[in-house]
């Protein structure tokens, strides 16, 4: 009578073992992207209706839930216009000092820049890399590497990948991510790099240079297709590395990136 | 052949769901796979000799439209699917007035296989200097909500799956077997 050495099964998940550890340590992308865009393309008004119904769907739902908060906050809100309608005598000034001192440094005005709206169809759902996507793709003049800005001129990203009529933005929380940026105040100079999805870090900064917490950190516009002077956040925490070579700080962001619905792509 | 089309499109469908609807409803880092759950239950009713296959599609279809490394799914899709064929084997025949919620425990131990699996590639796959493919994973409280939703997830898509399962008629061959012995 013969005896299988090992179970049917076991052959199974082995060769699938494999074959799968093959294909994640080589990760063969230029093989795999083609298929990856043919399912984006035919899939891509499925992916923008699911994702902007479940928006809709979402946001009631936090709504109906916020009901009960809603006088508190109102009444909050009046106290806080009052604040407000003082402090913006105050930053009508502001504006004005503002204005010289981009002027000073040579910082690109949000103007000048072509832009290109577009919707978020779909986001990381593991969020390991953080990324999202976009319905622009190379249809629309879309190209790999072009900054990726919200309403005020806030980075956000890069493009990382292009698709016929979508493209992935590489959320500067990415680990793959880095951009050149200095600290506006003390004009510090550094390498802004991801934190696989958890936070964004102003790395590589000289010693010598000073850096403090609140001050603010834009692009630098140097090496790369992003402009000077676009806003990535403000300084959390300023640490020494490992080695004690260089300095690192922690940046804040401006905005929540999960609740981004609508980016502006710079196209030149 | 047409049934194996209608399948294909279905977990197309609802690996499009998971990537742009569900992250809106659950907090980062906890988002369950509703692939996941789907061929753990089918799992759970045909063996592992008959969904290792659907298992492997989904991963594979997880991997493309998450940006992951082509693989990583598919490995840890099934070594769930192995693990919840052998546990079905043991129980869901045993308590079959109890099917849903051992079901449910199944959905349970298939997604923190799942998740384990993940976590183990990815701290390999980072300790052996290719973190581009992989970022670092760690056993945080996202870990164990994930798998606390994926059950969540399940109890809200258990009668669908009947539903899809009745119209794909899934089990018709396992019918057509019995009629034969006869």
């Amino acid at each position: 009578m013969s005896k299988k050495i090992l179970p049917s099964k076991l052959v199974k998940l082995l060769a699938v073992a494999i074959v799968c550890l093959l294909l994640i340590y080589f990760n063969p992308r230029e093989f795999f992207d083609p298929v990856r865009g043919a399912f984006l393309k035919i899939t891509y008004p499925l992916q923008k209706t699911f994702y902007l119904l479940s928006r809709t769907v979402s946001g009631t739902f936090s709504f109906l839930g916020s009901i009960s908060d809603l006088k508190r906050e109102n009444e909050n809100l009046l106290r806080e216009n009052n604040s407000f309608a003082a402090a913006l005598t105050l930053l009508e000034t502001e504006k004005k000092e503002n204005e010289d001192l981009r002027a000073q440094l040579d910082l690109a005005p949000r103007q000048k820049f072509e832009l290109e709206a577009s919707f978020v169809i779909g986001q990381d759902p593991q969020k390991l890399g953080s990324w999202l996507m976009i319905d622009k793709g190379s249809a629309d003049g879309i190209a790999k590497g072009m900054p990726v800005i919200v309403y005020e001129g806030i980075l956000v990203g890069k493009i990382s990948e292009v698709f016929s009529g979508s493209s992935r933005v590489a959320l500067l929380s990415d680990a793959e991510s880095a951009v050149n940026a200095f600290d506006l105040e003390s004009g510090a100079r550094g390498v802004l790099k991801g934190e696989y999805g958890l936070g964004i870090m102003l790395d590589m900064v000289s010693q010598a240079e000073v850096m403090n917490a609140g001050d603010t950190v834009v692009t630098s516009g140097l090496g790369s297709e992003m402009p000077k002077g676009l806003l990535i956040g403000k300084i959390q925490e300023v640490k020494m590395t490992g080695d004690k070579l260089f300095q690192q700080a922690i940046i804040a962001p401006r905005i929540k990136y999960t609740k981004i619905e609508t980016l502006f792509i710079v196209k030149k | 052949m047409e049934r194996k089309i209608l399948i294909f499109v279905l977990l197309v469908f609802l690996v499009v769901l998971q990537v742009s609807a569900l992250p809106n409803f659950f907090p980062e880092n906890s988002v369950p796979s509703l692939a996941l759950i789907i061929v753990i239950v089918w799992a759970a009713k045909m063996g592992f000799d008959k969904s290792w296959k659907t298992a492997a599609a989904a991963g594979m279809l997880v991997d493309l439209f998450s940006f992951l490394p082509v693989g990583t799914n598919i490995l840890t899709y099934v070594g769930a699917v192995l693990l919840v064929g052998f546990l079905a084997k043991r129980f869901l025949v045993t308590h079959r007035t109890l099917r849903f919620f051992v079901l449910a425990v199944l959905v349970l131990a298939g997604s923190a296989l799942d998740g384990f699996l993940k976590l183990f590639l990815a701290n390999v796959f980072n300790f052996i200097g290719r973190p581009e493919f992989l970022a670092p994973l760690s056993f945080d409280a996202g870990f164990i909500f994930k798998i606390f939703y994926s059950v969540v997830l399940f109890g809200i898509v258990y009668w669908p799956i009947k539903k899809i399962e009745k119209f794909l008629n899934l089990y018709g061959s396992r019918l057509e077997l019995k009629s034969d012995v006869k």
